[in-house]
């Protein structure tokens, strides 16, 4: 029986046998992920419950004064050590609109990558928003791409401005480190001159813009940059 | 060997004991990295997607809506991340490589091999993503089309097309071969 002849489902042996073959999780992965685990596991996720030597002692009342204020202590920094905070419906209402009102005070702001050499890429570091400025008096389309729309050089056409020559677009970005270039008229692939570079394997350059830290792009200390 | 099951080892890490995430880290590694590495054809690449999509594992276990069926959104962001490995080595290949002396080499180094791996990791190469994905969650990882549906996010009967069409595709990239 030919390959040919087999029905959709058939799946050869000697092509089956090496493709479910065993690839190991490597260790450096594993102790990675771990490292995170552990480092992240305390703030995400606190321990719940009452830990087994947390519990009320015996005879308490039977303890003399700094004995109780000892132990009350103890208990207390156990406490703070382990995060978890019980609150009322309304003290949590209350925490909850304090951080909101934290938080907006030190969001949105916009970091501008320009080709104007007047306006570096890396004057401002954005929270989640980015505006993208490309300045180039000839192109007649311009788009941005990178690694938050999947390079898709569709997806995040920028608009011409009312500056001349200018185009820009402000892109919503999970916060962390991005690479990105501009596209322009279809086919011509431009880094941001003014922001952090990084090459590929093949000596390719994209800009970085690094999103939600106060970190200057062009210092990230993490990536080799030109 | 831990005997609990995932969806007990998942309520064991949101209740605070994050040492539990080795094991579904141990337990679904393998078949996580041998999906990846058939998927992008590089051990690098693929250490790279495991790390990333353990780590979001561990970051998004909360919206883990069935824990019961936690190898399958775990290969739901494994899925995604390969995806992601590809679009950037797509990006790459369509807009710099075009070192047609490098390709070359490439295949003549691929077809001097006798390793029945690298013949198959060669075909996997030249399918297209979207069958690459379905044949190996079909034939590798040994799932069904449900689970593959709830996985992939595409239709029962485009997965069923897709994997038809990579068997196809297979049987005559390795005709001669293997057959």
């Amino acid at each position: 029986m030919t390959g040919r002849d087999r029905a959709p489902d058939d799946l050869a042996p000697h092509i089956a046998e090496p493709l479910r073959a065993t690839e190991e999780l490597s260790n450096g992965v594993a102790g990675r992920v771990m490292d995170v685990v552990r480092a992240e596991g305390a703030r995400r996720y606190p321990r719940v419950g009452r830990r087994d030597d947390e519990h009320w002692p015996d005879g308490l009342e039977q303890l003399g004064r700094d004995d109780a204020a000892a132990w009350f202590d103890e208990s207390m920094a156990r406490w703070w050590r382990r995060r978890s905070v019980q609150l009322s419906p309304a003290a949590a209402l209350a925490w909850a609109a304090g951080l909101v009102a934290i938080a907006s005070i030190g969001t949105l702001r916009v970091a501008a990558s320009s080709h104007d050499p007047s306006r570096s890429a890396t004057q401002s570091v954005a929270v989640d928003v980015v505006r993208f400025v490309f300045r180039e008096p000839a192109a007649r389309h311009v788009a941005v791409v990178g690694d938050f729309n999947g390079w898709a050089k569709d997806a995040t056409p920028l608009v011409a401005t009312s500056e001349q020559g200018s185009w820009a677009v402000s892109v919503t970005i999970p916060k962390g480190r991005h690479e990105y270039a501009f596209i322009v008229d279809g086919n011509r692939w431009s880094p941001d001159p003014f922001a952090a570079r990084v090459a590929d394997e093949f000596g390719t350059e994209s800009s970085v813009v690094t999103v939600g830290d106060a970190m200057p792009t062009g210092d990230d200390p993490s990536r080799k940059s030109d | 060997m831990d005997l609990r099951a995932d969806h007990e080892v998942v309520r064991a890490v949101l209740d605070g004991d994050p040492d539990s995430f080795a094991t579904l880290l141990h337990r679904h590694g393998d078949s996580c990295t041998r999906y990846a590495i058939r998927m992008l054809g590089s051990r690098a690449d693929a250490d790279d997607a495991v790390q990333n999509a353990f780590i979001r594992a561990f970051r998004g276990l909360p919206s883990c809506r069935d824990p019961r069926r936690f190898r399958s959104w775990l290969m739901q962001i494994v899925v995604n991340e390969c995806r992601s490995h590809g679009s950037r080595r797509t990006r790459r290949a369509r807009w710099f490589v075009q070192d047609d002396a490098a390709l070359e080499n490439a295949e003549a180094a691929a077809a001097e091999s006798s390793e029945l791996r690298d013949e198959l990791h060669r075909a996997l190469a030249m399918l297209p993503a979207a069958q690459r994905e379905a044949f190996l969650l079909r034939y590798a990882e040994e799932m069904s089309y449900d689970e593959m549906a709830a996985v992939t996010g595409a239709g029962i009967s485009a997965l069923k097309m897709r994997a038809k069409r990579a068997c196809e595709r297979m049987r005559e990239l390795l005709d001669g071969v293997l057959l």
